[in-house]
């Protein structure tokens, strides 16, 4: 999951915290596939998310299996249905939109306060601190280092009851311009 | 000599006296609680309110031009009022809440929700719900609400939530986070609880203190500000404290005008003592009697002040005047000063008879202090003043009458002018009105009501009371089931008695065939969503269970409507419409009905009521006792004539300048009454003696009603409400009952000579 509280970075360069930093605007296609113990298989939902660091702005939008999603400007945040947007006002939502931002741009001095953080060849492997965490046992990132910025390529949030959601990213475009109207 | 010492150490004594008072003052319990400010008939419903939890809380409101910003200013407010520990953090919800919440049901299972469970275990509602808990385990919420789904298929939280949903129903508010939001979104109010005691003046100087910092970094167009008691206390405290520093200086200044002007000796000073002498016995009394004082009361202080001060100015004037010796000039003055004193009292008897505790404490206070005047005036000062020389004040014996027909057509205009402004007088039928604020107060709470009017106008409070808890939350079960809408209250917050029958109604539901019947919906349709055979077996090993998998749920930690009174009774608090269906369901017993319009309505017949009976009595005491004195009708009436006419222009003059009247005008009227029959008195006497006619010195009745007017007539300068209203009331009555004694009595009185 994106939303989670953290802390801890001793293993994580500078120079890759730099060169996330770079990143302004992101662009791209996802999968999810969720791992979940109530189902018998696991169930993939697609679709797209724009992003843009400057504005403060973010799409997250599932296209299959369902239309659904979610848009961020600054400090509002809006639930997406068939097309209608509806803002969101609930503290919960808020901190959630909060954390969002901190996860899409990979603020690894902020994620570090509440994740310990290591790094291993390709991938960040994000530990939450706090103990009271009952939820989620690890978010681990794979980042494409061969470009730069580098991209990430995968996220795998696990549970601590075995369950896990993995996203994968195609067709990612960074620092674009991003119309405002696709936040609309 | 002998005779002078001897008044002396009866002075001195007197001066111990009132010191020892003065020190025992000290321990006196000074309360400004509005509950003492109502008739009997509104008090029950005020007590209730103040109790309520509503009551209690501090309002804390935050307009912006845009909703973001208002929103963002309010949490900011909210945090640091929280990290400085000025308010109770807000309730936050556990991460298993959600199973708690559901844990809750069967204690809360009506016949209503048994009837709507059975609409949820159908084909088609099972689907849907299924669907929508597929959708949402793809969702970004799955994390969390996969810790609910799988105890909860068939949607029973929607019960539940139904019922904290009721709790807002109809006020069209919106209640995110702890807000309220306006229609327009610019104005957002938290409600919060105080950590301190909410009447408290410290806690309030704290959170004013913390406003007033909050308001300095406002960037324009921004306005925060907090309401509720808090906010009364501290604007009632201000004002009061400003009220005292103005009237004091004042009543000093005028009171030295008017002994530069009359007196200007020495041992008239004596005079001017009284109200510091006879004021801090008559607090103790009124302390000992009531167990407090209020601070009205102690306000009051500077109208008696004024009054006291009559006895003693006529035994001066009498002994400046006197050919005679003095004890028999005092003789002669007994039977006019006991009068007078006869009729105050008998006014503040009537007074007594009110149901306002404050009115109570002032005829107290006001007997006590007058009684010591007279036992002053009589007993302590006449050496003194008899040692003053003869020859150093003019006695002047020449009266001021009209003509006749002119005073009689000056009666008659007053007359015109004393209806036309009892017709057209507003009276105030706000209690808040009681409360003296300033004008940002007025602006904050107009911003207020535009910005939630349904709470404002709308909305009402039921309030259910028992001997205990349980046998207040029973009767508002019973009560609520004789309603067509249940009242939201009962539904989750359930007597002992209704939990047993609600959870004989959820195993009752639950039985093996519903169970079963479950069972197979699941087994049908949950695979066409992909959900594991398994994937709900928390649903029937614990939420269908009798121990529950989670702790009992408490919801008054968030919400409580339970409120605990002072005589050790319950009260159970219901928000409801303003209507009167709620309205007629009050027996004012065991159920009270409370809201804006409906307690203006109250206050408004208790005012009249009181009204009525306190002219009334005051009149009918007064009429006898005068009648008593003088035996002739005509003399007798004639007396009453300050009275009307103070009266007549006092309303004339509340119309003409707009005063809006409050209750407090009720003090005026016994007032008004017992001084105008004195100066009614003064002038009968006067042309019946005669010879003696020179004891009577218009200057005497001047003096005193000056007197009066610098003591009592000075409130006219407050700000507070209360004090304001009896200061103009004083101010014009009293000036035309002088007047009316001084001009008006002799055209009628020397005819008779």
């Amino acid at each position: 999951m994106f939303f989670a509280v953290c802390v801890g970075a001793d293993a994580v360069t500078d120079e890759l915290a730099e060169q996330l930093a770079r990143v302004k605007t992101a662009q791209s296609e996802f999968t999810e596939e969720k791992h979940l113990a109530l189902f018998t298989a696991p169930v993939v939902s697609k679709g797209i998310f724009k992003f843009d660091k400057t504005a403060q702005k973010l799409r997250w939008e599932y296209q299959q299996p369902f239309a659904n999603g979610f848009i961020i400007e600054g400090k509002k945040i809006f639930r997406v249905r068939d097309g209608k947007k509806t803002p969101v006002k609930n503290g919960l939502a808020r901190n959630a939109a909060a954390q969002m931002m901190v996860w899409l741009t990979l603020d690894i001095r902020e994620l570090a306060k509440t994740y310990r953080i290591t790094q291993a060849e390709n991938k960040l492997v994000f530990t939450p601190i706090n103990a009271a965490n009952d939820i989620i046992d690890n978010i681990t990132v794979w980042v494409e280092r061969t470009e730069n910025p580098p991209r990430v390529s995968a996220v795998k949030i696990t549970e601590k009851n075995g369950d896990f959601t993995l996203f994968n990213f195609t067709g990612s475009v960074l620092n674009t311009p991003i119309p405002s109207e696709d936040f609309q | 000599m002998k005779h002078v010492l001897r008044a002396h150490k009866k002075l001195l004594w007197l001066a111990l006296f009132t010191l020892a008072c003065a020190g025992l003052c000290t321990q006196l319990r000074v309360s400004e609680n509005i509950l003492s400010m109502v008739p009997a008939s509104v008090r029950k419903p005020v007590e209730l309110f103040e109790h309520s939890a509503l009551g209690q809380k501090l309002f804390v409101v935050t307009h912006a031009a845009d909703e973001e910003e208002a929103r963002e200013r309010a949490l900011t407010v909210r945090d640091e009022l929280v990290s400085k520990g000025l308010v109770r953090p807000l309730f936050v919800p556990p991460a298993d809440f959600a199973r708690v919440l559901l844990g809750g049901l069967p204690a809360r299972f009506s016949a209503a929700d048994a009837a709507r469970a059975a609409q949820l275990l159908t084909p088609e509602e099972t689907q849907k719900n299924l669907g929508a808990h597929y959708e949402n385990l793809l969702s970004l919420q799955s994390t969390f609400l996969k810790q609910i789904i799988p105890y909860d298929p068939f949607n029973l939280m929607s019960l539940i939530t139904g019922k904290l949903a009721a709790l807002g129903k109809g006020t069209g508010l919106e209640f995110q986070d702890g807000l309220l939001t306006s229609a327009d979104g610019k104005t957002q109010i938290g409600m919060y609880d105080v950590s301190g005691k909410s009447t408290d003046f410290n806690t309030a100087q704290k959170i004013n203190d913390f406003f007033v910092s909050v308001q300095q970094q406002l960037s324009p167009g921004l306005r925060v500000f907090y309401l509720g008691s808090l906010r009364y206390t501290w604007e009632n405290v201000q004002i009061i404290k400003r009220d005292l520093r103005v009237i004091t200086l004042l009543a000093l200044t005028c009171l030295s005008a008017v002994f530069f002007i009359f007196f200007r000796q020495k041992s008239a000073l004596l005079i001017y003592a009284l109200p510091v002498i006879v004021l801090p016995p008559a607090a103790l009394v009124t302390g000992l009697i009531f167990g407090e004082i209020s601070g009205i009361t102690l306000g009051f202080g500077s109208v008696v002040a004024g009054l006291s001060l009559d006895y003693a100015v006529y035994v001066f004037f009498a002994l400046q005047a006197s050919p005679s010796a003095s004890a028999q000039t005092l003789a002669s003055l007994k039977k006019h000063l006991f009068c007078n004193f006869m009729t105050s009292a008998l006014c503040f008897c009537a007074l007594f008879c009110s149901s306002v505790e404050v009115f109570r404490q002032i005829a107290v206070f006001s007997l006590c202090a007058l009684a010591l005047a007279l036992f002053c005036a009589l007993q302590i000062f006449p050496p003194y003043f008899q040692n003053v020389a003869k020859q150093s004040l003019p006695v002047v014996t020449r009266t001021y009458a009209l003509p006749r027909a002119v005073a009689l057509a000056v009666c008659a205009l007053v007359l015109v002018f004393g209806w036309w402004g009892v017709t057209r007088t507003r009276f105030s039928r706000d209690i808040a009105e009681l409360n003296s604020t300033s004008p940002a107060f007025k602006q904050d709470k107009q911003l207020f009501d535009n910005a939630l009017p349904v709470i404002a106008d709308k909305q009402a409070l039921l309030f259910v009371l028992g001997a205990s808890q349980e046998e207040a939350l029973m009767r508002n079960e019973i009560l609520s089931a004789k309603l067509p809408e249940p009242l939201a209250v009962s539904g989750l917050f359930v007597s002992q008695r209704g939990q047993t029958q609600n959870k004989r109604r959820w195993a009752d539901f639950w039985n093996a065939n519903r169970r079963n019947y479950a069972r197979l919906l699941l087994e049908e349709y949950a695979p066409q969503f992909g959900f594991a055979p398994d994937a709900f077996t928390p649903f029937f090993e614990h939420t269908l269970a009798d121990a529950p998998l989670v702790g009992p749920l408490d919801l008054s930690v968030f919400y409580n409507p339970v409120i605990a009174l002072t005589d050790g009774s319950y009260g159970i608090v219901n928000h409801v419409a303003d209507t009167s269906e709620y309205k007629q369901i009050a027996d004012n017993k065991n159920v009270f009905f409370f809201s804006r319009f409906a307690l203006q309505e109250q206050l408004m017949h208790g005012v009249k009521n009181q009204a009525l009976q306190i002219v009334l009595l005051a009149l009918l005491f007064n009429f006898s006792a005068v009648w008593l004195v003088f035996r002739k009708l005509k003399d007798t009436l004639i007396c009453f004539v300050p009275v009307v006419f103070g009266a007549c222009v006092t309303f004339g003059c509340f119309a003409l300048f707009g005063v809006r009247v409050n209750l407090f005008v009720l003090v005026f009227l016994p007032l008004l009454m017992g001084l105008g029959i004195d100066y009614g008195i003064f002038q009968v006497i006067k042309y019946k003696r005669g010879a003696d006619r020179a004891l009577y010195p218009p200057r005497a009745l001047m003096a005193a009603g000056l007197s009066t007017l610098a003591g009592f007539g000075v409130l006219i300068a407050a700000k507070h409400e209360v004090l304001f209203m009896m200061g103009f009331s004083s101010f014009v009555g009293i000036s035309a009952a002088v007047c009316a004694s001084l001009f008006i009595l002799p055209a009628f009185l020397e005819r008779k000579k």
